[in-house]
């Protein structure tokens, strides 16, 4: 399996406040790594650091080969292949469904406008957002609904890998399902995706790689079934317990 | 009261001062705008001393009366009055006007930069893409409210002497030896004129509401 992204040593400090304490994490082209973590554990940070929305104040990060925390690499160029989603979906306001996916494709794509809403109307149909919707905006859509647009804005880049930071948590748990089922089809399409989720049922499907984290610091990490049912440190089985239980929770209330 | 002598005092005042009104209140707004742009730029996409430079300077210009600028301005450089009370209105609206686009364009900034660095657009891109086009847009209520301020404000352009509906309504009581008839009347075109500017941004803030944005905004 290639690497396609690979942090090192990876540190942070937002005033005196070490956030991310010596990350190192690499990823495979293809998988889908999950993150978990108590709140403020750094997750979101890291995920942001990954593409260089935050700059890190150690550390470097190799992707494709190429350390994108030198100084001689275009960011944006590097920021193309790269697609973010965030918890909550930040679509464009003032613009369409559609215009919000053509944007990136004629103003960093240089794509025509033509050809640019073909590849915005393809990518809104693999996330299930009907062309009904393509005209309407953000505020009329549903969260769930914005979430996909927000998906299909990412994906229509084309990007090599996808960072999302929970993407589901700003969302009712009946418009969850439409999301995670979208992650799920593209995991099976082999999308690289780092996803930080507390969804411990999609992590189960769909993720090759779970790591959790907590203060800073990668505690464990391994496939989902280690992690989530047997996990070797004891931080970690106790996060997942209480997770679990939330879950069952959440299920019971709902039949 | 005469309400026919008050119908033709209104429009006398109108067709006599309102020009002028208008003139200056044009006049003032636009140079807040370009130059309360100017500064709001600097302050949002330099920052630093730059940002700390300018919020002293508006503060300074915002802690002037109007008719003492108007005054400095007048006396100062010995210019046309009409010009001086242009400049001096205008100087005074730009720190205000800087300070609203500048609010506007942090709190969009801080929403969307982000998501526009992240499809790859570069900082100038998604300033022009992004966060231009929704500050212009937030922004027109705000700058809808400025500009009745200016509107108000211009009438005491009387002081150096510009012939506005202000002075002609003053001008004309003190020929008739009676005060109540023009005040009641530059009152009232005072009033429409406003109620008409804030019903028009009340509009504009409705299509906005649809877009999503807050009440705050």
């Amino acid at each position: 399996m290639k690497t396609l992204l690979q942090a090192i040593d990876i540190h942070k400090y937002f005033g005196k406040q070490h956030v991310l304490k010596g990350i190192n994490l690499d990823v495979y082209e293809g998988e889908t790594l999950v993150i978990i973590g108590p709140s403020g554990s750094g997750k979101s940070t890291l995920l942001r650091c990954l593409n260089l929305l935050i700059k890190p104040d150690r550390g470097r990060i190799i992707f494709d080969g190429v350390d994108i925390t030198s100084g001689g690499v275009d960011i944006n160029k590097v920021r193309q292949e790269i697609g973010f989603v965030f918890q909550s979906y930040n679509l464009f306001a003032h613009l369409t469904a559609i215009e919000n996916v053509v944007l990136g494709l004629v103003k960093v794509k240089k794509m025509s406008r033509e050809e640019a809403r073909r590849v915005a109307a393809e990518a809104l149909l693999s996330v299930g957002i009907t062309e009904d919707l393509w005209s309407k905006y953000p505020a009329q859509l549903s969260g769930g609904q914005q979430q996909r647009v927000a998906i299909a804005r990412a994906i229509a880049m084309n990007p090599r890998l996808l960072l999302l930071d929970e993407p589901t948590s700003a969302l009712d748990p009946e418009l969850t399902v439409e999301v995670l089922n979208v992650l799920e089809k593209l995991s099976e399409k082999r999308m690289t995706m780092i996803i930080v989720t507390h969804q411990l049922g999609f992590a189960m499907r769909a993720a090759d790689e779970v790591v959790f984290m907590e203060d800073g610091k990668i505690v464990e990490k391994g496939p989902p079934e280690k992690i989530l049912l047997n996990p070797e440190k004891e931080r970690t089985r106790e996060f997942v317990s209480r997770l679990m239980e939330l879950y069952r929770m959440e299920r019971m209330r709902r039949q | 009261m005469d309400f026919n002598q008050l119908f033709q005092t209104i429009i006398f005042i109108a067709l006599k001062g309102v020009s002028n009104t208008f003139l200056l209140s044009f006049g003032a707004f636009s140079l807040g705008l370009g130059l309360g742009s100017l500064l709001a730029f600097m302050q949002v996409l330099i920052g630093g001393f730059a940002s700390k430079l300018i919020d002293f300077v508006t503060r300074v210009l915002r802690s002037i009366p109007p008719i003492l600028m108007l005054f400095i301005v007048f006396y100062g450089f010995r210019i046309n009055n009409v010009v001086a009370a242009i400049i001096g209105l205008g100087i005074i609206s730009s720190a205000y006007q800087s300070q609203i686009l500048r609010g506007v364009a942090e709190a969009v900034a801080a929403r969307q930069l982000d998501a526009a660095l992240s499809i790859g657009l570069d900082l100038w891109g998604s300033f022009r893409s992004v966060i231009l086009p929704q500050v212009v847009l937030l922004s027109i209520p705000a700058l809808l409210n400025e500009f009745t301020t200016i509107l108000k404000d211009s009438s005491i352009a009387y002081a150096i002497g510009v012939v506005e509906m202000f002075t002609t309504a003053i001008n004309l009581a003190n020929a008739r030896m009676e005060y109540a008839i023009p005040l009641v009347s530059v009152s009232i075109l005072y009033i429409v004129i406003c109620f008409g500017i804030s019903y028009a941004a009340s509009l504009i803030h409705r299509k906005i509401s649809l877009l999503g944005y807050g009440e705050s905004m």
